[in-house]
């Protein structure tokens, strides 16, 4: 049985994970270190060790039959809702959010491990309840509930960025699960008026102006557009062949903000160019495909639900922090998967591929 | 399992349709990333490299203007500004107790500059004092140490002297409105210089401003070089490695340095007569038209106007009535009195109008139409012939000769004497002069001549105007035997890098077709009547003669029309001229005099022309004998 696994094991997909959390690193070291001061370079230690955590336990999910998650998912979704809570009631504030609980000496940032836990929640709900002929509204209230509990928790962290991919991960799995025609503009609609509320009466005028930056940077580039203005000259300035390793003015003079988390992706166009940055968005392509890949070959939908909601989480990351620093949509502060430095969410994403790879083995099993 | 597995399956669509739909945004951004690095790619490199270096400019010197012996009119100073760079500042509390302590700077000044320079990069300087004296340089110097050291009381990492140069006069009054001076350029040059001479002004660059340091900026002002530095996004400059290599410098290339003509002991000698007095004064070498000397009064102080209570000083003397600014040897334009007699006299001999020696009778004056035109000498000269005429300067001779010259005969050879028209000397707003002719009248004034203002102009009043300027060139023209000349001031440009001296060609004055040449004998019957005018008894300024260096000269005392205005201060008194010039045979110097509401030239005007003879020829004799 065990040796019989191990011929299915999906070795290119490890070989896309390694490869992006090496070049990861390596990108990441340039971008804690600037020119002329110290900057933060002893952070790669950490990140390094996120990493290490992160594949032990891949290497323990790959050993771990998949299907219990279907019995854990509930207790792992509770977990994450009561450390959410904790964090609002005895959170530490970093850079404006109550995102994080401590932890011994670590810092924890439970929203990263919540996502996980809606994918597990959302994928039980919708493969115990198959309907073919499609979902209506009244059949998504239950799943929507488990959404909005994390969703609204999280904002009231004021971390808008996290909360985001609350929906986008019941939207996708809820549309993976087919919806009814009529529910889908329903919910089209409830967006439109639901955001249009949100943007005038929920948003702080930080987030408002975000939006409005987004719309026309170059209109007051020292102020508000300056992060972006300096993040499309950190990528374009990178040219064909980029300025080389450790070489980026743009990053290594800290025109850059946020350059180790929220702006890793210029860095890495800044100093390899055009080459790098297809390469990396063709390693993440590659590992979309293949998570896409493992979603259809699943043998039962709780496999299919659980790998496409993550692959989905993945992609969402990708495009909200890629499009954002690139000005295709507004800036929200969310880590680049593999690329970003932060712990939690380093380990969640790794979690995450082992839960993969642990589908992609037991597709023969039935 | 056969249901799970059929509703798997059925998913099946779905995940296809996600899947397509993340490639579909994954091509987007490889677009939108194509777009940025490809096609837009130099675009965005420019502005990477714009963002980060600065270029911190290395002035040059301006050069250095020497008069015609070589002593510097213009020269550079080194002074030193006490300085300070955040960037480098440690602790700000510390740093400005130290500077009120020992250098008395007061904490207030201090804290203003430090919060105002919000906005500023750290690595700009903040300039707290200017030009300060060496003691305090000396004690900055002494007490800097680069180390950290937390007990030392007197902190000054971050505080700094910096070196820059001004423009240093010895004498800054005596030239103030030939030389011109240097300020930060205004928009309103700086838009008109980028035009003109692209690449060569920025912003806060200094610049020559009025005389010949606006005429010969470009020569003199040379190229600011730069040296590049790298700075991060919080204003501080950064040294690596790696950097530092790729940054690029060009040395200053130091402005020209120029030879004028003009001299200094001259300008001394005028300095010191005009004390209190309005008036201006020229002298040229009539040999060639080298300006020696050229001096407006009231004059301003140079060396004033910089530091910090240049501003005050500047307020004080551009709002002056009495036009402190104003150079009245090139701006000034007076009626020239009697010294325009020279032109009526050669007019009238050259037109064989007059015989030299056909005696006009002078009996204190002319009946004229219905009016009487008096003499100066209202008891009459009696019979004059030209050369008494001229040495007596009897005022009726004259209107007689003008009666048979006429307007335009006038203004012909007002003009062979170089008057009625700008000199073309080469330096800002030279005004014209104005001599009358009938058409000129018509035009202007929409009526015909009256015959009765050609007795007025023939002796140098009513619409006759010249500048000083002028009035040196005519008696030189006189000195020279009628040859005209083209007035100059820069002898020579001499390279600040090699040392080499260029000429400056001489320009020839502008002489038209028609223009008078005047003939050698009248003018040689003139240069003697001018030498009579000095040392003959009778001669109106034969005081000079104790001098007793042989000189020609001629008197003048314009009238000043009141116009029914208030004659209050003095301000209505004739204004004194005199032109001279010396030695009698080839003459080396040509002076006009001015002095204004000074009363008669002889007593008033004629002293000052003795003392630059004096000087001149006496320095020259000297050095000849050296």
């Amino acid at each position: 049985m065990k040796k019989n696994l191990f011929e299915n094991f999906h070795w290119p997909l490890l070989w896309v994970v390694l490869s992006l959390a090496v070049l990861g690193l390596l990108n990441l070291y340039s971008a804690l270190g600037v020119w002329g001061e110290g900057g933060q370079v002893d952070l790669i230690w950490h990140q390094l060790a996120w990493v290490s955590v992160g594949f032990i336990l891949l290497l323990l999910l790959v050993n771990m039959d998949y299907r219990l998650w279907e019995k854990l998912g509930i207790y792992f979704y509770v977990g994450c809702i009561v450390a959410l809570i904790l964090v609002l009631l005895i959170g530490k504030v970093v850079s404006g959010h109550r995102s994080w609980l401590t932890v011994g000496p670590f810092y924890v940032q439970p929203s990263e491990f919540a996502k996980l836990g809606l994918i597990f929640i959302l994928a039980k709900y919708f493969g115990d309840n198959p309907l073919p002929q499609g979902h209506g509204f009244r059949d998504l209230i239950k799943p929507l509930l488990l959404t909005i509990i994390p969703f609204v928790l999280i904002l009231m962290e004021k971390d808008l960025g996290s909360s985001l991919f609350f929906p986008l991960i019941f939207i996708t799995m809820a549309f993976v699960a087919k919806i009814k025609k009529g529910t889908i503009f329903l919910f089209l609609a409830l967006v439109v008026i639901g955001g249009g509320l949100a943007y005038q009466y929920g948003l702080k005028p930080y987030q408002k102006e975000r939006i409005r930056i987004f719309l026309n940077p170059e209109s007051d580039p020292r102020k508000s557009g300056y992060h972006l203005i300096q993040s499309k000259i950190a990528v374009g300035s990178g040219k064909i062949f980029g300025k080389g390793y450790l070489k980026g003015k743009i990053n290594k003079l800290r025109y850059l903000p946020d350059k180790h988390t929220d702006f890793i992706f210029p860095v890495l166009a800044e100093e390899w160019g055009l080459v790098g940055s297809f390469t990396i968005l063709g390693l993440y392509t590659t590992l979309l495909w293949m998570g896409m890949g493992v979603a259809m070959r699943a043998r039962e939908p709780f496999g299919v639900f659980l790998a496409s909601g993550f692959v989905s989480l993945l992609f969402w990351h990708l495009f909200i922090n890629v499009c954002g620093v690139l000005g295709m949509i507004p800036l929200t502060g969310v880590p680049l998967p593999f690329l970003s430095y932060g712990g939690s969410s380093t380990v969640a994403f790794l979690i995450g591929i082992g839960l993969l790879f642990n589908i992609h083995m037991r597709r023969f099993m039935f | 399992m056969d249901l799970t597995q059929s509703y798997s399956q059925e998913l099946e669509p779905r995940l296809r349709k996600l899947a397509i739909f993340m490639m579909v945004i994954v091509g987007i951004i490889g677009l939108r990333l194509y777009y940025l690095q490809g096609i837009k790619g130099k675009f965005y490199r420019l502005f990477s490299e714009d963002n980060s270096i600065r270029e911190n400019p290395i002035p040059a010197l301006r050069g250095i203007m020497y008069d015609r012996n070589g002593v510097p009119l213009v020269d550079n100073r080194a002074a030193f500004d006490l300085i300070i760079t955040p960037q480098y500042i440690v602790d700000s509390k510390k740093v400005f107790t130290a500077l009120e302590t020992y250098l008395k700077i007061p904490q207030e000044k201090l804290k203003a500059k430090w919060e105002g320079r919000y906005k500023q990069p750290a690595y700009q300087p903040l300039v707290i004092l200017q030009d300060v004296p060496l003691d305090l340089v000396s004690w900055v110097k002494a007490h800097k140490s680069p180390w950290t050291d937390l007990e030392q009381e007197i902190d000054l990492r971050g505080v700094d002297i910096r070196l820059r140069y001004e423009r240093d006069y010895t004498d800054g009054d005596i030239a103030s409105h030939v030389l011109g001076y240097v300020r930060e350029i205004d928009a309103e040059r700086l838009q008109t210089y980028q035009k003109s001479f692209p690449g060569r002004y920025k912003l806060a660059d200094q610049v020559g401003i009025r005389g010949l340091e606006e005429v010969w900026d470009q020569r003199i002002r040379g190229e600011d070089g730069y040296s590049q530095k790298v700075v991060n996004a919080r204003g501080r400059e950064i040294f690596y490695s790696g950097v530092q290599e790729e940054l690029e410098s060009k040395e200053a290339l130091n402005g020209n340095h120029l030879k004028l003509t003009l001299d200094t002991r001259l300008h001394r000698v005028a300095r010191d007569f005009y004390k209190g007095k309005s008036g201006a004064t020229v002298a040229i070498d009539p040999r060639d038209g080298a300006v020696l000397l050229m001096y407006s009064a009231p004059s301003f102080d140079l060396n004033r106007l910089g530091g910090e209570e240049g501003n005050q000083y500047w307020h004080e003397i551009s709002t002056n009535p009495a036009k402190y600014l104003l150079n009245r040897s090139i701006q000034g334009a007076y009626p020239p009195g009697s010294t325009y007699k020279i032109v009526t006299g050669t007019a009238a001999l050259q037109e064989g109008l007059v015989k030299p020696d056909e005696k006009i009778y002078c009996g204190g004056g002319l009946h004229f139409g219905n009016r009487r035109f008096g003499c100066w000498n209202s008891g009459g000269h009696g019979p004059l012939s030209y050369h008494r005429g001229l040495v007596q300067s009897c005022d009726v001779y004259f209107y007689t000769l003008g009666l048979r010259v006429g307007v335009d005969g006038l203004a012909r050879y007002a003009r062979a004497f170089g008057l009625g028209t700008p000199t073309g000397i080469g330096l800002p707003d030279e005004r014209g002069g104005l001599i009358p002719t009938s058409e000129w009248k018509l035009r202007a004034r929409k009526e015909p001549w009256q015959e009765g203002e050609t007795l007025s102009i023939a002796i140098g009043q009513g619409y006759d105007l010249v500048t000083p300027l002028q009035s040196a060139l005519m008696i030189a023209t006189a000195a020279n035997g009628g040859k005209r000349l083209k007035p100059y001031l820069v002898q020579s440009e001499i390279d600040a890098v090699s040392g080499g001296e260029k000429i400056i060609p001489k320009l020839e004055p502008e002489i038209r077709k028609d223009d008078v040449v005047l003939s050698k004998d009248v003018v040689k019957m003139l240069h003697e009547a001018l030498v009579g005018v000095v040392a003959e008894p009778g001669g109106t300024a034969h005081r000079l003669s104790v001098l007793k260096i042989p000189m020609g000269g001629k008197t003048g005392t314009a009238q000043v029309v009141a116009l029914g205005k208030s004659c209050a201060g003095g301000k209505c008194g004739d204004h004194a001229w005199f032109v001279a010039f010396a030695p009698a045979e080839n003459p080396t110097i040509a002076i006009s005099v001015v002095i204004e509401h000074g009363g008669h030239g002889s007593s008033a005007a004629a002293p000052l022309a003795g003392e630059l003879i004096k000087a001149y020829l006496g320095e020259s004799n000297e050095k000849e004998s050296l």
